[in-house]
């Protein structure tokens, strides 16, 4: 078992792209800049992370993301986390940080009502064969 | 020999009409298995004489071991349900890196039955459940304990004892990115962890009748019993999410086609099994019959089309020049499905010539932007291969009817009508044409560079990679309004399920279907079938 830091979890590398992806888009930030920064995030160090999700949830730090992004298009690196390592992967996210991605990406839910169970997904309430 | 436009192969009537190909994927993967000469060993049997408890597979593929641990819990019958939103299953799996310690058993027999709502390890690959046929399972060990073999109509109707109703890989709930696997040898092409993890499971769920049952099930019978899979649409937006992988699968089937075409003839030989193939196609047609009456209806319309493909192979027409060409052309005068079946009968006898592509079925990439396209190459993209989108009115009720969302509850993917209930300010971007439309609105006049455009319209940033990205990737969109009336995501489910390999097409609606995966594939013991079980019929030796 691998240890583990009191009060972080493990997360893979894929829920730490998908966890961004939806809270940038929770957050306001347009679809094409917040599938950039989840490509980014899986390759932050967890203080990076920790203040990448701090600016996502900042409104008014969302041109800067967006200009970092612009840049990145240019050089290949974004120039906000230059130390980014090049290991992807599962990785200790510290619970606060976690937290708020999770916070953010719940804004693109939709809340449920009886319709949207029954139909939405196309299952029946008792499928057995 | 030109490839199938993709105009042409990237509509969503023609992907809904897709058949499994010698190319998808656990078809591959069985190959791969064959040709490592890969035995399947159990060293842990801990099943009760009422079937639960646990089990391990173990194997060894590209120099590493893999273990498929089972676990099997007594389920109430009112509580079996395929829905996502589901708690408890009959029997829950993880594919183990490695072969598992008595505490690593320990620990995925107490968090697997849990499935989402536990963490895993990345010593887990594949998380997945399945649950019994209720038609088939009993009746099967019922039999077996008679000292008799089942209703071979039951089994031939049926085809699976079980059920999955998801199969989780890359990273998932804590499991394994699948980076982990990418570089390793057999378990480097797409969803070649969980086609691996369905065919094992398979084995077990036979097993697991016999050990029930107290018998041996016979051979025909087992080999006919595949898994099953009730897919539900939170499968459809991968392929909108993964251009440049749906891209390479299209492109290496059409890519295969192509070079089947240009064969200037035939030899007896590959007429023959031409033939062979047909005729037992035929028969699986038959051996395919489903409750929903729209479906029914088109399958029984393909068993009268392919009389007619039949027809033109038995004929001295496969001597000629061209022979797969003039077949393919033949079959365009029939239906869609009849089109795609004939591609599949195509590829088949000519793994020698194709089967190499499919290492170019995985890809590592990401779309990027290209910022020194210039802005007039953009347009002329757009003007290229979005024709069909630009001229949609979107603010008609029947092209915009659906949104595509994520439910709070279990964050599960769902399609909503967009007039009729809330959330669609929440939607999901899958509405890839109208977010290329007004793409081309803002472009227009605009004077600049993409840096300049994309600074002043960061809104468009994705579409416009989607554009770019198809100017060099051609089968990366699908090439339909997805929030239409019309659209049907399970066209969407069923070109991603051929893919994989599966057959038996059982749509519940027009966002679900059941399938079967594996039915008539080499069971553990018979790898060296490996390269003959194409749309097999019942009873085929």
């Amino acid at each position: 078992m691998v240890a583990r830091l009191r009060d972080d979890m493990i997360r893979s590398g894929a829920e730490i792209r998908a966890e961004v992806l939806k809270a940038a888009r929770g957050a306001g930030l347009p679809l094409g800049v917040a599938e950039d920064l989840a490509l980014l995030a899986e390759t932050l160090p967890d203080d990076d992370l920790a203040r990448l999700a701090q600016m996502i949830a900042e409104p008014a730090r969302h041109d800067t993301l967006i200009e970092a992004c612009l840049d990145q298009d240019m050089t290949g690196q974004n120039a906000l986390f230059d130390n980014v390592t090049a290991q992807t992967g599962a990785r200790d996210v510290a619970e606060a940080t976690w937290s708020l991605l999770s916070t953010l990406a719940a804004r693109t839910y939709v809340p449920e009502s009886d319709t949207s169970r029954q139909s939405g997904a196309g299952a029946g309430d008792i499928d057995n064969d | 020999m030109p490839l199938r436009p993709p105009q042409e192969v990237m509509r969503l009537k023609r992907m809904g009409a897709s058949f499994p190909t010698r190319l998808s994927f656990l078809p591959t993967l069985l190959r791969r298995l064959r040709d490592e000469n890969v035995t399947v060993s159990r060293p842990v049997w801990e099943i009760d004489e009422n079937g639960f408890g646990h089990a391990v597979y173990t194997l060894t593929l590209g120099g590493y071991r893999y273990s498929l641990v089972a676990v099997s819990n007594d389920l109430p019958d009112e509580d079996r349900t395929d829905r996502v939103i589901a708690t408890a299953w009959d029997t829950a799996y993880v594919l183990y890196d490695g072969l598992p310690d008595d505490a690593e058993i320990a620990r995925i027999v107490a968090s697997a039955p849990k499935q989402e709502a536990a963490r895993f390890s990345p010593r887990d690959l594949i998380l997945s459940r399945a649950n019994k046929s209720v038609r088939l399972f009993s009746r099967v060990v019922e039999a077996l304990k008679a000292g008799q073999q089942p209703d071979e109509d039951l089994v031939r109707q049926t085809g699976y004892l079980m059920r999955t109703t998801a199969v989780y890989g890359n990273g998932k709930f804590g499991i394994a990115d699948r980076a982990v696997i990418a570089e390793r040898p057999g378990l480097s092409g797409p969803f070649m962890a969980e086609m691996l993890t369905v065919w094992l499971i398979r084995g077990f769920t036979h097993d697991l009748v016999e050990h029930l049952g107290g018998k041996p099930l016979s051979r025909h019978l087992t080999r006919h019993l595949g898994i099953g899979n009730a897919t539900r649409l939170g499968m459809a937006p991968c392929l909108v999410s993964h251009p440049l992988l749906l891209d390479a699968w299209m492109q290496v089937r059409e890519t295969a086609l192509a070079r089947l075409r240009a064969l200037p003839d035939l030899s007896p030989e590959e007429v023959f099994d031409l033939r062979r193939l047909a005729q037992r196609a035929a028969r699986h047609l038959e051996e395919w019959n489903v409750p929903d009456a729209a479906a029914q209806a088109d399958i029984e319309l393909l068993r009268d089309e392919w009389q007619e493909i039949r027809r033109w192979l038995e004929s001295d027409a496969p001597d000629g020049a061209c022979p797969l060409d003039a077949l393919m052309r033949h079959a365009e005068r029939y239906s869609l499905s009849c089109q795609e079946l004939t591609l599949a009968l195509a590829l088949e006898p000519f793994g020698a010539l194709i089967d190499g592509l499919t290492e170019c079925q995985a890809t590592p990439f990401h779309p990027r932007i290209a910022p020194e396209m210039p802005l007039d190459a953009l347009r002329q993209h757009i003007a290229q291969d979005w024709e069909w989108a630009l001229d949609i009115d979107f603010t008609a009720p029947d092209q915009s009817a659906q949104f595509w969302y994520v439910s709070e509850e279990k964050q599960e993917p769902r399609l909503g009508r967009r007039y009729d209930e809330p959330g669609a300010e929440l939607e999901s971007p899958l509405d890839i044409a109208r977010q290329v439309q007004a793409l081309s609105k803002s472009l227009d006049g605009f004077a600049g560079d993409v840096p300049g455009f994309l600074r002043a319209h960061p809104e468009h940033r994705a579409a416009l990679r989607r554009v770019q990205t198809l100017g060099r990737h051609p089968y990366s969109e699908i090439r339909d309004n997805l929030i239409a009336e019309t659209c049907r995501p399970i066209d969407m489910l069923r070109c991603k399920l051929a893919f994989f390999g599966a057959a038996k097409f059982d749509p519940k609606s027009d966002r679900w279907t059941r399938i079967t995966l594996a039915q008539g594939a080499p069971l553990f013991d018979e790898l060296e079938r490996a390269d003959d079980w194409w749309l097999p019929a019942f009873g085929m030796t």
